[in-house]
């Protein structure tokens, strides 16, 4: 081989090499994303951010800062710091907070703290109703321009009537007397609005339990003329541990005579709810008479719909009539209607051969258990003598005597039609 | 106060001044629910039609100068109104004598006394300046408080920032086209109208208008408005903003208090506004004014314990 041969060919081969090398570096500035993808599989976060940064891919390096371990993020914030230049830094973070309020409340803390944006990060937990990550926040916030910050902060809280937030902002810098003073002057207005549960916890959290109790006993009572049994009681039972705390023993008496009433109710609730349906219909005379706002109808609808669901429809319909007929609210009434229809259809399903309902009282009684019959009750009647009874007491009396109680025809459980 | 009603009480106390300063704590807590019964859903601007009238300025708590006024405005019938710019409480050493002392004249002539709101009528004030302290030293002193509320808010201090919820802001003279006010107007042209708007009995004083009127300061070296040292939100105000306020409502002078100044009163922006500050028990060296507006509509300043009424 001559010489200019091996020449040729080395330099050939040195072209062929720098035309490679251009050809890659052209495919790299076209995906740099694999460049990107390249920096993170070696864990480079810092040339993957500058490099987004550079793309103007904001929203991606704010998502890669989250993504890296803590330990790698301080080079990355000062990277963020030079690329953007200080102004534009706090700027990107505060966009960052604002674009992830939503989906990741601790995300947006992080970018609000690192653009030094308290009061945003603040508000963001306000509008949470988060007063244990605000107040955190709060303490952080350079001393010079502390307390201006939290009083705006605590005005917003206030004026979105968030007032419990707003004194606790207060009184974590230690302006607690003015916090207490808002939350008690809010709480008068409170009660003046017919809001006593708010002004109940806001007299609470001031130490002032004798106000509570009173603003708790007046939710109880606001409760119960609103037939919110339960809601009553529990108002009731606060106000007591408020009136004991707060030393007045008189007053936690007095309500405590009240909450006794409130057994009379269980009793009855117990009552139905074990199915003994008369016991319980005794009491509701007492119960109205303890409870004016409680009406007798949706206590006879308690029973009824106790008795239904119990398997016991045909017992059920005195009790749905009775509740129709002792209340003047014409949707209730229709609706104890509605459900007088449904139990008589539940009943014609499953009624036995030759059974009926009564319609109404009946004059006669039933020739087993000596009993008046009344509206609602499953009835037979004897296929000779036409003498009426109560459908299970008579087959009952078929299976154990074969005969009819009053005309003594012979008979078998299958012969009433 | 057994089996006595609050209009006697408010006699004996306008008969006897100093048995304003020992009035027990449930009587004061009645004169202020007489109080809030008075003036509540009342207008923020009041209007006062025609006559002659006392303007007074700051208190903060000097109970000497505020029994002397009131001493002046009910023997000399002939003074239509008496009109207090605000700050009543703190600084001085009677923020509550001085308190009960001017319920007791607003309960007793309601028409005649007009009481409008100061910064100091606001919890994030006077829970820090003094008024708090005195509650707190006069609960702690009385056998009515119970024990168990010691370190707790005195509810007569919780009471009164109720009762400053229901004060006006701003009151105008109809007559003499005079406006009065705390501390000044905002640096935002307003009318009237709009000023009657604004929301009443705002707590943290979270409307910056309000919060404006409360606190702004005129200066003469300003043309239009600045930023105030006093704070966040704060201003002080210059020829053009009054002049357009003037204009706009057709007034003829800004009455306010807010300023200590040494002589008591200043005239400023060729007597387009009239400064006035009257305690002299906190402030050494200060002589207290008040101004009295004839029924001709000129003014007259004057020294409260000089008998000029």
């Amino acid at each position: 081989m001559e010489a200019w041969q091996i020449f040729l060919f080395i330099f050939g081969f040195v072209v062929l090499i720098i035309i490679i090398a251009a050809l890659r570096r052209k495919k790299q500035k076209k995906e740099p994303r694999q460049a990107v993808h390249t920096y993170l599989e070696h864990g480079d976060y810092v040339s993957a951010g500058r490099m987004f940064l550079r793309q103007k891919k904001e929203i991606e390096a704010a998502n890669l800062y989250f993504q890296m371990p803590p330990d790698k993020k301080p080079l990355y914030e000062s990277m963020i710091l030079q690329q953007l230049g200080a102004q534009s830094a706090q700027l990107f973070w505060i966009k960052t907070g604002r674009r992830l309020e939503r989906s990741s409340p601790d995300q947006a803390k992080m970018a609000y703290l690192l653009a030094g944006a308290h009061f945003d990060a603040v508000k963001m937990f306000i509008d949470r109703n988060n007063p244990t990550d605000a107040i955190e926040i709060v303490k952080q916030i350079p001393i010079s321009h502390q307390e201006s910050t939290v009083r705006r902060l605590s005005q917003y809280a206030f004026n979105r009537g968030k007032y419990p937030i707003a004194a606790d902002l207060l009184r974590a810098i230690g302006l607690v007397d003015e916090g207490d003073a808002i939350l008690a002057v809010a709480a008068h207005e409170f009660g003046a609005i017919e809001r006593p549960e708010i002004a109940a916890t806001m007299y609470d959290s001031v130490g002032r339990q004798d106000l509570a109790g009173e603003s708790q006993e007046h939710r109880g009572e606001q409760a119960l003329s609103q037939g919110k049994i339960e809601e009553a009681k529990a108002a009731f039972a606060e106000a007591v541990k408020a009136y004991d705390e707060s030393n007045q023993p008189k007053n936690a008496l007095r309500v405590e005579e009240r909450l006794k009433k409130f057994n009379l109710l269980d009793k009855f609730r117990d009552y139905a709810a074990d199915g003994n349906a008369e016991a319980a219909e005794d009491m509701i005379d007492e119960i109205s008479t303890s409870f004016p706002a409680i009406a007798m109808s949706d206590l006879y609808a308690e029973i009824a719909s106790v008795l239904e669901r119990s398997g016991r429809p045909s017992e059920s319909v005195t009790y749905y009539d009775k509740a129709a007929d002792s209340t003047n609210n014409p949707v209730k009434r229709q609706g104890y209607v509605n459900a007088l229809r449904r139990v008589g259809s539940l009943i014609a399903s499953q009624r036995g051969k030759g059974e009926s309902v009564a319609t109404a009282n009946l004059s006669e009684k039933c020739i087993v258990c000596k009993r008046q019959i009344r509206k609602g009750e499953r009835i037979v009647s004897c296929p000779h003598c036409k003498a009426v009874a109560h459908y299970s007491h008579f087959v009952e009396w078929l299976k154990v005597q074969g005969e009819c109680p009053s005309c003594h025809a012979r008979l078998k459980v299958d012969d009433i039609k | 106060m057994v089996g006595k009603t609050i209009p006697e009480l408010c006699d004996r106390i306008l008969a006897d001044y100093d048995l304003a300063i020992k009035l027990t704590t449930e009587e004061i807590n009645e004169l202020i629910e007489r109080f809030i019964f008075l003036k509540k859903g009342k207008p923020i601007l009041k209007r006062i039609k025609s006559g002659s009238a006392l303007v007074v300025g700051d208190i903060h708590g000097d109970f000497d100068i505020l029994k002397s006024i009131i001493d002046g405005f009910t023997k000399n019938d002939y003074i239509d109104h008496i009109i207090f710019l605000g700050d009543i409480v703190d600084r001085g050493s009677q923020s509550i004598g001085c308190l009960n002392l001017l319920y007791a004249l607003i309960i007793k002539y309601p028409e005649r006394v007009h009481f409008v709101r100061g910064n100091h009528e606001a919890i994030s004030v006077n829970s820090r300046y003094g008024f708090l302290a005195d509650i707190r030293n006069f609960c702690g002193s009385s056998e009515t408080e119970e024990i168990t509320l010691n370190n707790s808010l005195p509810e007569l201090y919780v009471n009164f920032n109720r009762s400053f919820g229901t004060l006006p802001l701003a009151l105008v003279h109809e007559e003499f086209r005079y406006f009065f006010v705390h501390g000044g107007i905002p640096i935002e042209p307003i009318s009237l109208k709009e000023i009657n708007d604004l929301p009443k009995a705002d707590l943290l004083l979270s409307n910056p208008t309000i919060k404006q009127m409360l606190w702004n300061d005129p200066r003469e070296e300003v043309e239009m408005y600045s930023y105030s040292v006093r704070g966040d939100g704060i201003y002080v105000y210059g020829q053009k903003v009054i002049d357009n306020f003037l204009k706009k409502n057709n007034l003829k002078m800004i009455i306010r208090a807010h300023e200590v100044i040494p002589d008591g009163y200043i005239y400023l922006f060729n007597k387009k506004l009239l400064s006035l500050f009257t305690s002299e028990d906190f402030y050494q060296g200060v002589s207290g004014k008040i101004a009295k507006i004839t029924d001709k509509g000129k003014i007259k300043i004057f020294h409260p314990l000089t008998n000029s009424y």
